[in-house]
């Protein structure tokens, strides 16, 4: 039996050990279920990576949540030139990387070329930049395709890299992308001190970060992959977890009555939508899409699926972002209408199927595809659900050839900012592979009015023309809009300063907060 | 000599098998939707692009060069590259390898030392509490479904009662030991690491045993027909009749008799139990094989599918090679 | 000759009896969406409570039974069509055939039959077919091996040769004479490997990739009810339950059966 010996003493042991790792840490754990594969900033507007990006990285201008504004951050001011065709940075000078480089604008040209080069990740908010000038070490020009009113905040997401030292790592020309699947180059205030694929990263306190340290800062980040939300909230319980990021919300009313936890919940950039493409049939008929959206029991996602917590969504863009249009026509649940409107569209029984992708664990989909299943299942139509992954889902939806009809997505922003939160999902020029338009739809008037918005620079102009534009899409019916998902993280009370960053959807400010003991 | 000449055979057999391993999966790959040049070529690539990656990746020829393309493929350890992380499959497989080794060598480890130990002590004392006990046991142990006791023992042991962790191989903020063969267990012993090895344990003990309780009761079963099977015997009765000392010299030998049976099986148990990586490394967040399978099925990621289930089942066919071994030669001292 | 005993027998009728109820259960009602009976715990109205949706877990439960039994059979069904053939090819007809026979059952036979599933699966998309497909190819070698042996021992058997003797065919032969008796090991197969059947099948579905929503297959519900073990540990609990005494029912009488007919070694 010395078998059972070795393993009482092995119980032993690790119950000391447990103890006393908890008892010392001025370092923030927090789990996720989705797995950062790579830590390249190009990713950065994935959300798991984003969220690692936001501690090691820094970028351009930072969004500032509170007061919903853009403001210098590694560059320490900035000029408008040429009606908007060309921005000028002068950057920080005493802002080194992890490894004790120095910045400078060559790194900023890196890093820009870097993205346009691999096409991937948030090759798209900067696909309006023509070139970088560098002018000198610590001063340079962004010269734009057009004078795109947006520009600026795409910046936020776009991270400097260290092109010294990445250039020593380029393998094959690849741009250190191998090299940054497991590394970090930058120089956010963390840096990466210990990666163990599929099951955690951590990081360390960067000591020469170029905006100091306070007292009470925290001094290391681990992110923990564990994708049993039970196990998650079983953890947050007994301490061994600061944060958890994406709390089932029928959970929440027993978190609730733990004094030990916090909830913050708030409504968040995202929109929750069903899209139906329209370049199947029989969903090109507009009617068949009135009908399906009418069909949809809204109040029944917002009390079971969201428990309460989020609002309804009457259009594309959450109420969190600016020009949102506050008078868009209601979509109401009417089984009424439904049926009358597929009678018009001559499938008065219904009678056909169709397939709806959507992402199988998460708990909101599911209950939206039983709850369209039921519906829609009434009006006579067949629902064949196809479940996947968020990547899965994104590579079906590319595909024009897919057999999908309906998608439930999200319009999730990449940037804080109306043009880039929507242009990716309704402009004619994102239609499968290089964007995000799931319907396939597009409308003349709403490409028009994309192309204006983009370059108009005074506000007033270019809210009109996004408000506008918010109409004509839900004239179209390419989506039913349903509701605007809230942003639940349950933290452990000793944690503070948290606050939701609308730029960076799913990012914890590290550095900005603290740790009680 | 024989015995060399039959190790010979065997091998040369166990080759045929692996090629036709690699020809079924081959039609397996075949089946699967979509676009391989497509997935290959990723979404931002052109028309032009994906037309290239069709002639290199030879789409377009007859299906036998194929077939032989593929082999010339997975013998080079190119099985192409994962869909979700752009990485190599085989860096990916080699890298979550060991943990599964870790974990069903202790399942099988658990499987034989506890199924023989309840088999045997059945046997002995048939009908009497323990085995009444291990039968109830055994039955139970046959029909759960692995993933709901993992589900379930989670429950209990980590959350009610709070005497093994939640999963992983390691808490949060334990550094695993240097790498030399990837099982923490072996690379805390050769560091001389007690406490890392004592915490490694810790974290390996439920899982093992989750996974071993399927065929830990088949093995027990077994064990206690097999010696009863044997206690029965003439020779043996007889023997008894004789005295206490010649009974004893023979129930040692009806013991070696009797295990020839489940030796047989461990080998088909192995298989078993490398299925049973599937469900239980992904309730306990186990990062060997099977969590990385679990992900790749998430993710529709099938070269990772695929190159799981090629390596999963090269273990099996050199597990069964070698019990088949082991158990001739047994087979040939005891005659 | 050894009778029926009779916990196996109450089991499997009892199996039996909840799989007729199912019949008759109208799925849409079972599936109705209730957004005022959330979660709720065991009680007089639900038995095993309620889910995220409103929906009573023990109704769903019931439902599932039929699912879960036409999968068993289902599966069965598909080893034995192809095990059957292979194996009474393989078995008649020694030489060449068998031997290419023999070596395609020992590759299928290579791999760990969920790992095989798996692979199938994967390639043919999610979806309760394909899994009870995959799972189904990858039980037949034990069947084609188990006729293969009964047939070589009875080909020689002293009726078999005086039937050839007197012009019977090679089909008349197999048909009449060897496939009757060859059928005991079969069935007892048979009947152990429904539970096999069953909980692979739902392994599959609590990976993802069998059944589908709104289907009430037991290993999806296990799944489904998982990430709100803590709060609602009813949902994922009492499918598993379900899982293992249709398991067990079938293992029982699967060992029953073989006590039976083959006389069994169990003591």
């Amino acid at each position: 039996m010395k078998n059972l010996k070795i393993k009482l003493g092995a119980f032993v042991i690790s119950m000391a050990l447990t103890l006393t790792a908890s008892a010392n840490s001025n370092s923030i754990k927090i789990a996720h279920s989705e797995y950062a594969f790579s830590y390249d900033p190009v990713y950065c507007n994935w959300s798991d990576i984003g969220r690692i990006c936001a501690i090691a990285y820094d970028a351009l201008l930072k969004f500032e949540p509170t007061n919903k504004v853009l403001v210098p951050h590694l560059a320490k001011s900035y000029k408008k030139l040429d009606g908007g065709s060309k921005y000028r940075f002068i950057l920080n000078k005493n802002v080194t990387f992890h490894d004790g480089n120095k910045l400078k604008a060559q790194d900023v040209k890196y890093s820009f070329e870097r993205i346009m080069a691999i096409k991937d990740g948030v090759a798209n908010l900067i696909q309006d930049v023509r070139s970088i000038n560098v002018i000198d070490d610590h001063t340079f020009d962004i010269l734009l395709k057009r004078p795109t009113a947006a520009f600026l905040y795409s910046l936020p997401q776009i991270m400097i890299i260290n092109s010294k030292t990445a250039k020593k790592y380029e393998v094959d020309g690849d741009w250190a992308k191998k090299y940054l699947d497991d590394h970090d180059l930058g120089s956010g205030p963390y840096k990466l001190s210990l990666h163990l694929a599929e099951q955690r990263a951590e990081f360390k306190k960067y000591d020469d970060y170029w905006k100091g340290w306070r007292t009470d800062n925290i001094n290391g980040v681990t992110f923990l992959w564990i994708k049993d939300s039970a196990t998650q909230r079983l953890m947050l319980e007994k301490g061994d977890l600061d944060i958890m990021m994406e709390p089932v919300l029928s959970e929440l009313k027993d978190l609730k009555k733990n004094s030990n936890l916090q909830i913050h919940s708030t409504s968040s950039a995202v929109v929750f939508t069903i899209d139906f493409r329209v370049i199947r049939k029989p969903l090109d008929n507009i009617n068949i899409r009135k009908a399906l959206a009418h069909a949809i029991d809204y109040e029944y996602h917002l009390n079971v699926a969201l428990e309460g917590f989020g609002k309804r969504a009457k259009g594309p863009l959450s109420s969190q972002l600016m020009f949102f249009n506050d008078n868009l026509p209601l979509v109401d649940f009417d089984m009424k209408k439904a049926k009358q409107y597929l009678k018009e569209a001559g499938y008065p029984n219904g009678g056909f199927t169709l397939k709806v992708a959507y992402e199988s664990g998460q708990a909101e989909k599911q209950r939206a595809l039983e709850m369209i299943q039921q519906n829609w299942g009434l009006l006579g139509i067949k629902v064949e659900p196809v479940g996947t992954d968020w990547m899965g889902q994104d590579e079906m939806q590319k595909n024009k050839d897919s057999d999908i009809d309906v998608y439930l997505g999200y319009i999730w922003p990449a940037a804080a900012e109306t043009d880039i939160a929507l242009r990716t999902f309704y402009h004619s020029d994102y239609k499968g592979v290089f964007g995000d338009n799931a319907p396939f739809w597009s409308s003349d008037k709403v490409d028009q009015l994309f192309d204006s918005g983009i370059i108009e620079q005074n506000i007033n102009k270019r809210s009109e023309i996004y408000k506008n534009l918010q109409h004509e899409i839900v004239k179209g019916f390419s989506s039913a809009f349903v509701s605007e998902t809230p942003f639940v993280i349950v933290t452990n009370k000793r944690v503070f300063g948290y606050e939701y960053n609308p730029a960076h959807h799913q990012a914890i400010d590290v550095y900005n907060m603290t740790l009680s003991n | 000599m024989n015995f060399i000449i039959y190790i010979l055979k065997k091998l040369t057999y166990l080759t045929t098998v692996l090629i036709g391993i690699i020809i079924l999966m081959f039609i397996i790959v075949q089946s699967i939707p979509g676009d391989p040049a497509r997935s290959a070529a990723g979404p931002a690539a052109s028309k032009e692009r994906i037309i290239e990656i069709r002639e290199n990746l030879g789409l377009d020829l007859p299906v036998y060069i194929q077939v032989y393309r593929y082999f010339g493929r997975v013998i080079n350890l190119d099985l192409g590259k994962s869909i979700r992380t752009k990485k190599d499959v085989w860096d990916e497989l080699v890298l979550y390898l060991p943990a599964s080794i870790e974990l069903v060598v202790s399942a099988m480890f658990i499987n034989i030392f506890f199924g023989v130990l309840i088999g045997v002590y059945s046997a002995v004392k048939p009908r009497q509490i323990i085995d009444k006990l291990s039968n109830l046991i055994t039955i139970l142990g046959m029909g759960l479904p692995i993933f709901w006791v993992g589900i379930i023992s989670q429950l209990l042991f980590y959350n009610i009662w709070d005497i093994f962790p939640y999963g992983g191989r390691l808490p949060a903020g334990v550094n695993p030991p240097q790498y030399q063969t990837g099982s923490y267990i072996i690379d805390s012993l050769l560091m001389w690491d007690l406490a890392l090895l004592s915490i490694s344990l810790h974290h390996l003990i439920l899982p093992a045993f989750i996974m071993s309780l399927p065929e830990l009761a088949v093995t027990a079963r077994i064990m206690r027909n097999s010696i009863l099977n044997v206690l029965n015997k003439d020779y043996i009765i007889t023997a008894k009749a004789k005295g206490l000392n010649q009974s004893r010299i023979l129930f040692v030998h009806a013991m070696k008799n009797a295990m020839m049976v489940p030796i047989s099986l461990f080998g088909m148990q192995t298989g078993w139990i490398l299925g049973g990586t599937l469900l239980v490394e992904s309730v306990f967040s186990w990062g060997g094989l099977g969590s990385l399978a679990y992900n790749a099925i998430y993710k529709r990621d099938f070269p990772i599918i695929m190159g799981v289930t090629l390596v999963i089942s090269l273990c099996f066919v050199l597990t069964n090679f070698s019990v088949e071994i082991i158990h001739k030669y047994i087979d040939k001292r005891l005659t | 000759m050894k009778k029926f005993r009779i916990l196996p027998l109450l089991l499997i009728s009892s199996v039996f009896i909840f799989f007729i109820c199912s019949l008759n259960i109208d799925s849409n009602s079972v599936n109705k969406l209730d957004s005022k009976n959330r979660f709720n715990s065991p009680n007089l109205e639900n038995y095993f409570g309620t889910d995220a949706a409103g929906r009573d877990v023990f109704n769903r439960i019931i439902a599932g039974t039929k699912t879960t039994i036409k999968i068993a059979f289902s599966v069965i069904l598909i080893a034995l069509f192809f095990g059957l053939i292979v194996g009474t090819i393989s078995g008649y007809f020694s030489g060449i055939i068998d031997n290419i026979l023999m070596w395609i059952t020992d590759v299928f036979l290579s791999f760990p039959s969920l790992i095989l599933a798996l692979a199938i699966n994967a390639a043919m998309g999610p979806g309760i077919d394909s899994a009870i497909f995959a799972v189904g190819i990858a039980m037949w070698p034990s069947y084609a091996k188990l006729l293969r042996t009964s047939i070589k021992s009875l080909k020689n058997e002293e009726y078999i040769l005086s039937s050839k003797a007197m012009g019977a065919s090679n089909l008349r032969v197999i048909f009449k004479h060897i496939l009757p008796n060859s059928i005991s090991p079969i069935i007892v197969q048979c009947s152990l490997d429904m539970g096999y059947a069953i909980l692979a099948v739902s392994g599959l579905s609590f990976l993802g990739i069998g059944a589908q929503p709104p289907t009430s297959e037991w290993g999806f519900l296990v799944a489904e009810g998982q990430a709100t073990i803590l709060s609602s540990w009813w949902w994922s609990a009492f499918p598993g339950i379900a899982i293992c005494y249709v398991v067990i029912s079938f293992n029982l009488f699967g060992e029953n059966i073989r006590d039976i007919l083959l006389g069994g070694n169990n003591v």
